[in-house]
């Protein structure tokens, strides 16, 4: 070691000698110093927000290729942050200062009318489909059909800022009679994640649910017992995917780099390979007025979406 | 050697090949187990993140209707950590019983996230939602006993295994240390055999190397070395015996040059021939020593030029000139002994180059002799032009010489003369006489016949001369002229064989020295003549020796010349004209004596002649 070291600093002091004489050398040539180059532009960082539409450890894998493609494309450093929960990323979106968001069809209506973020892009998936539906559904073997049936069961919400598993629930239920859905069931808590909702009912953890119909599908292709042992019984309209927005005073050649990155990927082989894996197959241009049903729905059921408290119970 | 050395390395290879691939394995095998023990250890620790994370959760529901609730964003991130913590068990290695039971607690833990969601998210009066937060709360119970009983079967299962994998981690650890340590050892054994086998080879072939090199040229390597070096060694062997050999042959040749060089009668330089000691003596023979009457070492503390005479040595720059530039010189000079003696020299000299150096190599002779005989030789040629000329002439005094002799005999004989007239007719007849006698000796000398070969018994012609001369010495003449006669005594070899000679001219060649030895031995004395085998094989000698008055050195040397004489009445070539027959013979004749003390002839003469001269 001792060797070792005395070998190491003898090349520390060669190197320490060489950089000495190069820079004497320098200096007795006389050479005028270089003048000084402008620094380089300083890589933009993007920060984007990801709602728990499942498992948040999937959910964040499953949008690192797009994130990944995008920082090549645009140049700037794009980092993922989960959000704990639906409702929390409009408070999220200032407090970590986000840039934009993949919102869901209902925050993202809410960021809209509150944040005033614009919509670039959504994805469309393999079968031409860029929109979702929520789903109200329960074991099939429990018999439930009626609000009648319902009453005394244990119901499974996802998150009070998500069209399918809150905006639907609460649209059945005034369809439904049902005024006070808290006394009607037994139970209701919020799972966070369209997943859990699902799996909730499915392994008996609740009676009935609500969750979008992509990941329903999604999950339902890995584990037939889900269609099996489930049953829809209401569908929300058709809302907008979940869509990249982003602020609204981010730089406009940012903005712009993102949404044309994004809507020409399928475009490349690059992009391909980014958009399978995401589970895509392009992305399409979204604006405000995708989501129209959304805000048609909320206020259906008689939300003010500009003062509506989306936190959960 | 080579291959040895190649084997060797491969094998070496080998081992550490295969020793790095253990290594390589068992490191794997303990990296598979740590990644099992930590593997293990992660699983404790995603058991023990999700059990935290439950209780985060069972926290939040705890507090969910309380003031401290958790922020929704919080709890999503709680959730979130918990899904994810679940999640991560799933990907751990389990057995299907354990999987199973995971499988069944991440279903579990969605059901609990469910729950707790649903806690969150839920509105609805107390009962309800206590309801629903006991069943989040027991659900998130039952998933951290779900946990609690995974951990313990985990622990059953995985204690073992950590136990295991820490044992084998062990194992590996204390095989790297042995590895690590045995290794380095076998490579160093390896070495040290290897640099040992080739050093000590090495090491014999250099020490044999100095030997050779300190001259012991017999040595040679004994040991048996190994491999290559084996080869070395006898190739090494091989060459000390060749070297050997050349420095015998060297050494022989150098002996023969040194006979050479030292037995020859010339002198003979080596002289350095450039630089500040060009003129130096660096060899010189004996010859040259005694020549000069030096000996050889202080030669060679001389300059040659210290030999020169003056005049010589003037002139020994512009020769040595000569020879640097290549040139050979022969010359003339004079030297000076040691003694002061100054003698001519005939010098030949070139230029010798050892090694790039130049040097003066110079033969000597010492022609002291060779002028005096070419002097002689000179001197001779005339007088026996002289003889010739004396020779033509007395031929045509001969005849009118002697009508006067017959007519001054007439005259003293028909006319009546006073006896002091008859007294001078006879003495003029008595000089004619003698005129014609020196006419007879003048012309033998001038017209030696050639002579007659034929075998010839030498004692026998010795023993007539002195028979003749005997009668002589017994005449009243010689006793009237010389007093008492000498005594003749003889020395003959009775083995002496006979030799091809011309008996006549032999006989008057002897009887010349006989009268000769007579007329200077007066009053008595002895006249010996002997005969015995001469010095060199082939040859015979005769020996005349007198106890008379003996020569002086000067008429040593000079009685052989024509008309040199010691006699009042001689005519000087009595011993000229022995000398030329001797000579005729291809014999020669010496004299030995001084004054007072007799004097001695040797003539030598061949046994056989050569043909051609046998034929004549």
């Amino acid at each position: 070691m001792r060797l070792f070291f005395a070998r190491d600093k003898s090349l520390l002091l060669l190197t320490a000698l060489f950089l000495l004489l190069g820079a004497g050398c320098r200096d007795g040539q006389g050479v005028a110093p270089a003048s000084k180059a402008p620094p380089p532009p300083p890589v933009a960082k993007i920060v984007l927000g990801l709602l728990p539409e499942m498992d948040i450890f999937v959910q964040k894998k499953r949008y690192e290729p797009i994130a990944r493609y995008l920082s090549e494309k645009t140049g700037a450093q794009i980092e993922l942050k989960i959000l704990s929960r639906y409702g929390n990323i409009l408070e999220n979106f200032q407090q970590e200062e986000l840039d934009g968001a993949f919102f869901g069809s209902f925050t993202g209506a809410l960021a809209i009318k509150r944040l005033g973020v614009e919509p670039l892009a959504r994805p469309e998936y393999p079968d031409g489909v860029s929109t979702y539906y929520g789903l109200l559904f329960a074991r099939k073997e429990k018999g439930i059909k009626t609000a009648q049936d319902m009453k005394g069961k244990i119901f499974v919400f996802v998150d009070k800022a998500t069209t399918a598993g809150w905006l639907l629930p609460l649209y059945f239920f005034r369809s439904k009679g049902i005024r006070d859905y808290q006394s009607w069931f037994k139970e209701t808590y919020f799972s966070g994640t369209h997943e859990d909702a699902i799996q909730d009912v499915l392994t008996g953890k609740a009676d009935l649910g609500a969750a979008k119909d992509l990941i329903f599908s999604r999950l339902a292709r890995e584990n037939p017992r889900i269609t099996e042992e489930l049953e829809i019984l209401a569908v929300s309209p058709k809302v907008p995917a979940n869509t990249l927005a982003v602020r609204h005073d981010l730089d406009p050649a940012l903005k712009n780099a993102l949404a044309s990155s994004l809507l020409t990927m399928h475009q490349n082989a690059e992009g391909r390979r980014a958009l399978a894996q995401f589970g895509a197959s392009r992305f399409i241009a979204t604006g405000v007025q995708d989501y129209a049903p959304v805000i048609e729905y909320a206020e259906g059921i008689g939300l003010d979406l500009a003062t509506y408290d989306y936190r959960n119970d | 050697m080579r291959l040895k050395a190649i084997l060797g390395f491969m094998l070496l290879v080998f081992f550490f090949g295969v020793g790095g691939i253990y290594i390589a394995v068992n490191n794997a095998r303990v990296i598979d187990n740590l990644e099992k023990v930590l593997a293990l250890h992660q699983m404790g620790f995603f058991r023990d993140n999700l059990l935290n994370r439950v209780r985060i959760m069972q926290a939040d529901l705890y507090l969910a209707v309380s003031p401290h609730r958790t922020k929704i964003g919080d709890f999503v991130k709680h959730g979130e950590a918990l899904a994810l913590a679940g999640e991560s068990c799933l990907k751990c290695h389990h057995s299907e019983a354990t999987l199973e039971r995971v499988t069944h607690l991440r279903q579990a833990i969605a059901e609990y996230l469910k729950k707790s969601s649903r806690v969150y998210m839920f509105s609805a009066n107390n009962e309800r939602r206590d309801k629903e937060e006991k069943n989040a709360f027991v659900s998130g119970m039952h998933i951290l006993g779900e946990i609690d009983k995974l951990i313990l079967l985990s622990s059953a299962h995985s204690s073992p295994q950590i136990a295991m994998a820490r044992q084998q981690v062990v194992r590996m650890r204390n095989t790297l240390l042995g590895l690590v340590t045995i290794a380095p050892l076998i490579f160093l054994v390896f070495s040290f055999l290897f640099i040992r086998r080739f050093s000590s080879s090495l090491s014999v072939l250099v020490g044999a190397t100095k030997k050779i090199k300190a001259g012991e040229l017999t040595h040679t390597i004994t040991e048996q070395l190994p491999d290559e070096f084996n080869v070395l060694a006898t190739a090494f062997n091989e060459m000390a015996v060749s070297l050997k050999s050349q420095c015998e042959a060297l050494v022989v040749e150098q002996g023969r040059y040194k006979v050479l060089f030292e037995s020859a009668d010339d002198a003979i330089f080596i002289v350095e021939g450039e630089g500040e000691g060009a003129g130096r003596i660096i060899e010189a023979n004996k010859a040259a020593a005694a020549m000069h009457g030096y000996t050889v070492d202080e030669l060679l503390a001389l300059q040659i030029q210290d030999l020169d005479t003056a005049e010589s040595a003037a002139q020994a720059p512009a020769r040595l000139r000569q020879i640097l530039a290549g040139g050979r010189v022969e010359a003339l000079v004079e030297h000076r002994r040691k003694d002061g003696t100054v003698f001519p020299l005939e010098v030949r000299a070139g230029l010798l180059e050892i090694k790039g150096h130049k040097y003066v190599l110079a033969f000597d002779r010492d022609v002291t002799v060779r002028n005096q005989t070419e002097a002689a030789l000179q001197r001779s040629g005339q007088l026996a032009m002289v003889g010739e000329m004396a020779a033509g002439l007395a031929h045509e005094i001969k005849n009118p010489l002697a009508g006067i002799k017959v007519s001054m005999e007439v005259l003293m004989n028909e006319l009546a003369l006073t006896p002091e007239d008859k007294e001078i007719f006879g003495r003029t007849v008595r000089e004619v006489q003698r005129i014609e006698s020196l006419l007879k000796n003048l012309l033998n000398y001038a017209r030696t016949p050639k002579p007659v070969f034929s075998r010839t018994d030498l004692n026998r012609l010795l023993e007539n001369a002195m028979g003749n001369a005997g009668l002589l010495l017994k005449s009243s003449e010689y006793a009237a002229a010389n007093g008492k006669a000498p005594e003749l005594v003889r020395s003959f070899d009775q083995d002496l064989p006979t030799i091809m000679a011309d008996p006549s001219q032999m006989q008057q060649v002897v009887l010349n020295l006989l009268l000769n030895a007579m007329e200077a031995t007066t009053e008595g004395g002895t006249i010996s003549v002997g005969s015995r085998p001469g010095r060199a094989a082939g040859t015979v000698e005769v020996i005349i020796t007198d106890t008379g008055k003996g020569l002086s050195e000067e008429a040593a040397a000079r009685v052989f010349q024509p008309f040199y004489t010691t006699k009042p009445k001689g005519s000087g070539l009595g011993l000229a004209i022995t000398r030329r027959l001797v000579e005729q013979h291809h014999g020669t004749i010496e004299v030995a004596g001084f004054l007072g003390q007799g004097t001695t002839f040797t003539i030598t003469l061949p046994v056989e002649q050569k043909r051609e001269d046998e034929s004549q």
